[in-house]
């Protein structure tokens, strides 16, 4: 009997011990500081800057059409080529700390659309291109388990 | 010589009622080219003289050419002064630029001065300016109003590249009021020093408004690039959704209840939910399973309080990349919800 109890008793311990707030706790505290803490939300401010540093950075170099692949248009008898453009280092980061004790960022930058008419596609795409629209962007983003999604 | 009083408050109301009170310089959408500006005006014999020409004395055909100039200079943050030469005096001290004051100083600049026995050392005038010259805030610029005689003390063309030689972010203009040949080429050879330098005839600026207002503009300011019109746009990122999925993940909710507030901080405006994927399987399903995206965002946003009558919901599916979707990141950022203010 007792070769069978000990191990039973341990999965039931450790049954237990997986939906206390003990564990709970722990997947969601990265690091040893106190949740809610200015202190953790100064590392979870950490953590967004740097989200959103990487973010911004996977941004530019994956934008379509860019400076280097622009996109080349037909319109009207001309042709128009166009890029979108980002400025990484141009972007806020806001941290929302939430009641429930989680936290949303925010991430704020502008994208500027640029065109350039030209006779040829060679015109349009080497000429001088000027700024005709602009967005301004926030992304929402979610921290969860110790990491911003 | 004139003391530097820069009050010349019992003249301001003359002029101010004798000048025509037309439109001004619009300010808002103008960069200054220059910290500081000064007029320095030839005072001498020669200039009480009728212009051989216009038929009216040179000095006051340099007066009105800028009074009507300092109408068009925009009220931006210039210093200025005024200085007269031969004899050489302060006119305005330097000070925050001011249309009106500006207009006081020039309005003391008459005809009555005696003609007899008042050269014109402008060369020596130009040498006297010279340490004002370097004090002023930069990048500074003079206006040289003269008819061009300059009978006697040193070269103004030597006193001018002397200047030059001490202040690299100087740059000499030139109104002319000559009426001979060898006025006009002093005036030339000093204009020619360097490539900023702007010349112009003050007769022509009083009959030309706009030749007036580019002989300005090529002085004092360049017009700002008109501002771009923004298109607010909030994204949000497909792990905000079950994998192949439009059901909204739990944690979800908090993004769409923040995307909540921020739409109805704008209760003016209509926002279009856009549905976008990347290009990863057939392309009806992407625009599909877009469009029950883009109606399960709408759907959560009504229940957290935006008025359904401000949404609309597009599935672009693929159609619409704005990411490289050869790039697993590219991909990811091509799987978005956007929420376009319109």
């Amino acid at each position: 009997m007792k070769v069978f109890t000990c191990p039973l008793l341990c999965i039931v311990v450790f049954a237990f011990c997986v939906h206390t707030p003990l564990f709970a706790l722990a997947d969601e505290a990265e690091s040893p500081i106190q949740p809610c803490s200015p202190a953790r939300t100064e590392f979870v401010l950490m953590q967004l800057q740097s989200f959103a540093r990487a973010k911004m950075h996977s941004i530019c170099k994956n934008i379509q059409p860019n400076e280097f692949s622009k996109d080349i248009a037909y319109e009207g008898g001309k042709v128009v080529a166009r890029y979108r453009s980002v400025t990484p280092e141009e972007h806020s980061v806001v941290l929302k700390p939430l009641a429930s004790g989680k936290y949303l960022g925010i991430i704020s930058y502008r994208e500027i659309l640029y065109e350039c008419t030209g006779k040829t596609a060679q015109d349009a795409a080497t000429g001088i291109f000027c700024p005709i629209k602009a967005r301004r962007i926030t992304e929402i983003v979610r921290y969860s388990k110790g990491q911003w999604l | 010589m004139k003391k530097c009083t820069g009050i010349l408050s019992l003249l301001l109301l003359a002029v101010c009622f004798a000048l025509p009170c037309a439109s001004q310089a619009a300010d808002g959408n103008y960069i200054p080219k220059v910290a500081s500006f000064d007029i320095f005006v030839d005072d001498s014999g020669s200039m009480m003289m009728k212009h051989e020409a216009l038929g009216t004395e040179k000095i006051l055909i340099a007066r009105n050419a800028l009074q009507k100039m300092n109408i068009a200079i925009p009220a931006l943050n210039y210093n200025a002064s005024v200085h007269s030469f031969a004899p050489y005096a302060d006119v305005l001290c330097p000070a925050g630029y001011d249309r009106a004051t500006m207009s006081a100083a020039l309005a003391s600049f008459n005809a009555d001065a005696d003609v007899f026995n008042r050269k014109t050392p402008m060369g020596d005038g130009i040498a006297q300016l010279h340490p004002f010259v370097n004090d002023m805030a930069k990048k500074a610029a003079i206006i040289l109003v003269s008819d061009g005689k300059s009978n006697m003390g040193s070269d103004p063309v030597a006193q001018v590249e002397a200047m030059y030689a001490d202040n690299a972010e100087l740059c000499v203009h030139v109104l002319s009021v000559a009426d001979d040949a060898k006025g006009q080429d002093t005036l030339n050879a000093i204009a020619a020093l360097r490539p900023c330098s702007v010349m112009a005839n003050a007769g022509d600026l009083l009959a030309d408004d706009a030749m007036l207002n580019k002989y300005v503009a090529d002085i004092f300011y360049t017009e700002a690039a008109p501002a771009l019109a923004e298109e607010q746009v909030i994204v949000l990122r497909s792990v905000q959704f079950a994998f192949d999925s439009a059901a909204l993940t739990k944690d979800a909710e908090s993004v769409l209840d923040e995307a909540a507030l921020l739409i109805n901080e704008q209760p003016n405006k209509h926002v279009v939910v856009e549905g976008h994927t990347d290009n990863s399987g057939p392309e009806a399903y992407n625009a599909g399973l877009s469009l029950r995206r883009a109606q399960s965002v709408k759907a959560f946003l009504v229940k957290s309080g935006v008025d359904a009558k401000r949404l609309a919901t597009k599935g672009f599916g693929e159609s619409h990349p704005s990411f490289d979707n050869t790039t697993v990141d590219g991909r990811a950022l091509n799987r978005r919800v956007e929420l376009v203010f319109e």
